[in-house]
């Protein structure tokens, strides 16, 4: 007569082989992985500054800024060429460009309300302005809350 | 479809059988070589991916973008070797392919607009891509269930 509880122990007991390899090749990439970190930093290719905390920490997605509370009074800033910015932008965006830079800063502050945040985007998931322009603006201010919209026009065009 | 061509009920796997293993083990192997190689080259961009995907705190994004990319690396070599890791591979294989399917599908029914950070890059997460990482767990579940079966290989005793 069958025992009920050969069934799982039977499962257990076809695993059992796998274990030992898999703990093995784990062990593999452990050691792997803290060569690799004890890697001297002088050998290693030059690797981009931005910060993949720092990144992320000031990133907002299209959902996140039309939805929380905190973007409903954001000042929105469009880090586009000109001619990017006459062809669609999202509405009450000024532009911020770090080409241009002295003539462009001015006038946002006068429309800025200290304490309001800022959203920074460019044109698509692959740019980098708004990222610059918002870590730029965070160092002048010195004001935290000014963030970068992940995927930038493109993204907020495709979901509105 | 027995995908590790093991015997599942002791008869002997046809040729179909074992052809379409082969494939599926080395497709998995060129898989997650594929996906391992770019992030172990920059983990700084896969912490950055991974932090978007906002599941964990930095520090946990940093740790994981440089032992993960290791583990998938070394999981495709025990795919390629086989012999007496293949259980084990296929075992850390289907651990992978859970958690990648965790992290895709909570993105997708968080509404993240987010890149995958997998292979490519810059692909979109959406219902296809959950789908996609679904059927990666089953075929890795379904090998790993056969190829644990069967025992390491050990070299046969004499018999005289």
């Amino acid at each position: 007569m069958a025992n009920p509880a050969a069934a799982p122990l039977s499962v257990l007991r076809r695993f059992h082989h796998a274990l030992r390899p898999a703990g093995e090749l784990l062990a593999l990439a452990a050691l792997f992985a803290s060569l690799a970190t004890l890697w001297p930093a002088a050998w290693r290719p030059a690797e981009k500054p931005a910060p993949a905390a720092a990144a992320s920490a000031y990133s907002i997605t299209v959902t996140e800024a039309r939805t929380a509370p905190v973007f409903k009074t954001a000042l929105w800033l469009d880090a586009r060429p000109a001619a990017a910015f006459a062809a669609g932008h999202i509405p009450g965006a000024l532009r911020l460009t770090e080409a241009e830079w002295e003539p462009l800063f001015l006038p946002l502050i006068d429309q800025w309300t200290p304490g309001t945040p800022i959203v920074v985007y460019c044109d698509t998931i692959g740019c980098q302005a708004s990222e610059q322009v918002a870590a730029r603006l965070r160092r002048e201010l010195a004001f935290e809350q000014v963030f970068h919209l992940v995927g930038g026009w493109q993204t907020w065009n495709q979901n509105p | 479809m027995n995908v590790s061509a093991a015997p599942a009920s002791g008869a002997a796997p046809t040729p179909v059988a074992r052809y379409t293993a082969l494939a599926i083990r080395l497709g998995f192997a060129a898989l997650l070589l594929t996906a391992a190689i770019p992030k172990i080259i920059a983990p700084d961009e896969f912490a950055a991916a991974i932090g978007r995907y906002r599941l964990l705190p930095a520090a946990g994004s940093a740790f994981i973008a440089h032992t993960l990319p290791w583990l998938e690396a070394v999981t495709a070599l025990g795919l390629l070797v086989g012999r007496r890791w293949l259980g084990g591979a296929w075992l850390l294989a289907s651990g992978l392919a859970t958690v990648f399917l965790f992290a895709v599908a909570s993105a997708w029914l968080r509404k993240l607009d987010i890149t995958c950070g997998c292979i490519g890059g810059n692909s979109p997460i959406n219902g296809y891509s959950v789908l996609l990482r679904a059927l990666f767990l089953v075929l890795a579940a379904r090998a790993c269930f056969h190829a644990c079966a069967s025992p390491p290989t050990r070299p046969a005793e004499p018999t005289g």
